[in-house]
């Protein structure tokens, strides 16, 4: 043992302090736990509870970043958040990718959430294009005929057609232009974001509605979470069971998942699931008492089901022993995550993929915040195509009920998605080639119409911008190229044209007559 | 706006949350202040202490500690927000909802890339909050 007051008495008085500085500090913060055990670091990550693990993977993420300029602390935060990801089931990739195009993500929003955002009214001379804009306010004498809409030679529309919940209100579209007697060459000139706003024009309730939904049905998300109920409710009911949830909690979030695919937790109505003294009561003030409705009995789900309906859903409300309703945010909220980012989208052989159930994964809120979208980051410089995100290692979860690789379900959505992928793929066309053409269509349509013409220099700029982009095309994927054949095939006319005014171009460059 | 709201109240229950306290909007703005973020805007200040923080389905509005700690605005800015001109006040499974000073407009961005997806002016919140609410 040390002498006292010699330099190793010191030495170890210093340690037991420090030591007992980090258990104080532990104290306070349980999560600092997991950045100073560099040992059982993971245990500790599982052992801690939820709110304080997910503080400690965040002070992680920190500690991870470039800006951390300790280069130990910051390959040791590296280190510890790959071992804890490893045992979530997760890995971080970094990609260095060709991202989509903002419209192609705008699509992709659209089509997932099933609502449309609405133009500000004093933004629609910037965001919508002119032919849109006046040909909608110049209607025709007459009705054209159905048939005269011509989507499928819609540019744009091509876009949108690619998602199967666009394909299907293609009719909805066309009998609103028709009845409002518009001009059928306006869906060849349309731009992406005029077709937003005509989808807009014709499914909204009012004009003051907002975001418009264009689905009859329900949305992909929320057919994605019906979905995962229904196939595996038992497992949920599980798993939330082993989290020590409240029983009344866990049926009311399925009933509200099953019936309406929702998620949200805070707008969930917790209802009993047997009649209690003060349910009966309150059924009988509201004249709703029924035969058989006794106390102890289950209530009948078709009649939660009813009253949720009708908006008296309280009269059922489960109570704590104190009579306080229980509410739904004082349990999880769930969210659908996309399990691979939509804006690097450019690697799907077809876009429409994003939106598939095996690209869907249901998970808690506070865990999509923290970790699966933890190194999300705005800044202020420009779009940053290097991103670095947390995907997990099994393409098969679709749920993640916690932190703990037992609180994963697995289902494997591929098997059943060929058929669906024929129809779809039937309809995959590239941006570039899409918006190509349009700005043909418009070009054509200006010289008709507008009586427009056009620099010679600034055309064969766009025409060697073009060659330049098919150089680069012909670098992409196997899987691109494959799909261009059989995008390219489809305006065989529109080539046809556009190669005759290249020709054109090419003659007056030489002469420098500007036509 | 007033429509908005009375939307939020009858899709998210907002009627039990207790209303936004100047101290701590004076706190909050402090700390943002701190950390190098614009100013919250005073629409978007007038909306908090009708409804400070809401949670809609796979999307919300962050608040000045709210009762889902989840939606601080201050502690989400420290975890995912970089910028000296954008201040972030909402999300979704595919973009931020910030607020850009430098521009003064409201922006949806994509939190992978960061790609304004789409603007609102300032003086058009409501659009803006629908946008990322989804209602």
């Amino acid at each position: 043992m040390a002498k006292k007051g010699s330099k190793y008495a010191r030495k170890h008085f210093v340690e037991i302090k420090e030591e007992k500085n980090i258990e104080r500090e532990i104290a306070q913060k349980p999560h600092l736990e997991v950045i100073y055990d560099d040992v059982t670091f993971v245990e500790t990550f599982h052992r801690l509870p939820k709110e304080d693990a997910l503080n400690a993977y965040a002070m992680l993420i920190e500690l991870a970043k470039e800006k951390n300029k300790n280069k130990e602390s910051r390959s040791d935060a590296r280190y510890k958040l790959e071992k804890i990801n490893k045992s979530m089931g997760l890995y971080v990739v970094e990609r260095d990718g060709e991202h989509l195009p903002k419209e192609e993500k705008l699509i992709v929003r659209m089509d997932v959430y099933g609502r449309i955002d609405r133009i500000e009214p004093r933004f629609k001379e910037q965001k919508l294009s002119p032919y849109y804009r006046e040909l909608m306010q110049r209607p025709l004498g007459k009705h054209p005929k159905m048939e005269e809409y011509d989507f499928e030679n819609s540019p744009s529309w091509k876009l949108y057609a690619r998602f199967q919940g666009f394909r299907k209100i293609e009719k909805e579209l066309k009998v609103y232009l028709r009845q409002h007697k518009i001009d059928p060459q306006i869906v060849k000139l349309m731009t992406p974001r005029d077709f937003s706003d005509l989808i807009v024009q014709t499914f909204q309730k009012d004009e003051t509605e907002r975001r418009v939904s264009f689905v009859s049905n329900c949305s992909v998300k929320d057919q994605f979470v019906k979905d995962i109920a229904a196939m595996h409710g038992g497992q949920i009911a599980e798993i939330w069971r082993k989290k020590g949830y409240d029983e009344r909690y866990i049926r009311s979030q399925l009933n509200a998942m099953r019936r309406f695919g929702s998620t949200n937790s805070s707008k969930l109505i917790i209802t009993e699931i047997y009649f209690t003294d003060r349910v009966l009561a309150d059924l009988k003030a509201e004249n709703l008492l029924y035969e058989g409705f006794e106390k102890g009995k289950k209530i009948p789900q078709h009649f939660v089901d009813y009253l949720i309906d009708e908006g008296m859903g309280d009269l059922i409300a489960a109570r704590d022993e104190h009579g306080k309703k229980l509410l739904g945010s004082q349990f999880a909220s769930y969210e659908v995550h996309h399990k691979y980012a939509v804006s690097e989208g450019g690697y799907l052989t077809n876009i429409a993929y994003s939106n598939y159930r095996n690209n869907l994964c249901l998970v808690p809120a506070d865990i999509h915040a923290k970790i699966l979208h933890g190194n999300d980051q705005v800044s202020d410089g420009k779009n940053d195509t290097h991103s670095r995100r947390t995907e997990f290692i099994d393409d098969d979860v679709c749920f993640m009920g916690g932190l703990e690789k037992s609180d994963q379900i697995l289902h494997d959505f591929n098997k059943n998605k060929s058929k669906r992928m024929k129809k779809d793929d039937v309809h995959n066309v590239t941006y570039d080639d899409c918006m190509r053409e349009l700005a043909l269509n418009q070009r054509l349509y200006d010289e008709r119409h507008r009586k427009v013409r056009f620099n010679v220099d600034e055309e064969v700029a766009e025409v060697n911008k073009f060659y330049q982009n098919r150089k680069r095309f012909a670098k992409k994927v196997k899987a691109d190229r494959r799909l261009r054949k059989i995008t390219n095939t489809a305006s065989a006319n529109e080539k046809k044209i556009m190669r005759a005014k290249l020709n054109m171009l090419m003659k007056s460059k030489t002469d420098g007559k500007i036509y | 706006m007033e429509k908005f709201i009375k939307t939020i109240q009858k899709e998210c229950a907002l009627k039990k949350q207790k209303p936004l306290e100047t101290a701590k909007l004076i706190v909050a703005q402090k700390a943002l202040s701190k950390e190098g973020y614009p100013l919250l805007p005073a629409d978007f200040i007038d909306f908090l202490k009708i409804c400070n923080g809401v949670k809609g389905e796979d999307s919300a509005v962050l608040g000045i500690e709210p009762e889902d700690r989840l939606l601080d605005i201050v502690s989400f800015n420290k975890a995912h927000n970089a910028s000296e001109n954008k201040v972030i006040l909402g999300y979704d499974d595919f973009c931020f909802l910030v607020f850009d000073a430098s521009k003064q407009c409201y922006l949806l961005l994509d939190r992978e890339d960061g790609e304004e997806l789409d603007d609102f002016s300032k003086d058009s919140l409501a659009y803006a909050l629908s946008a990322i609410l989804h209602f």
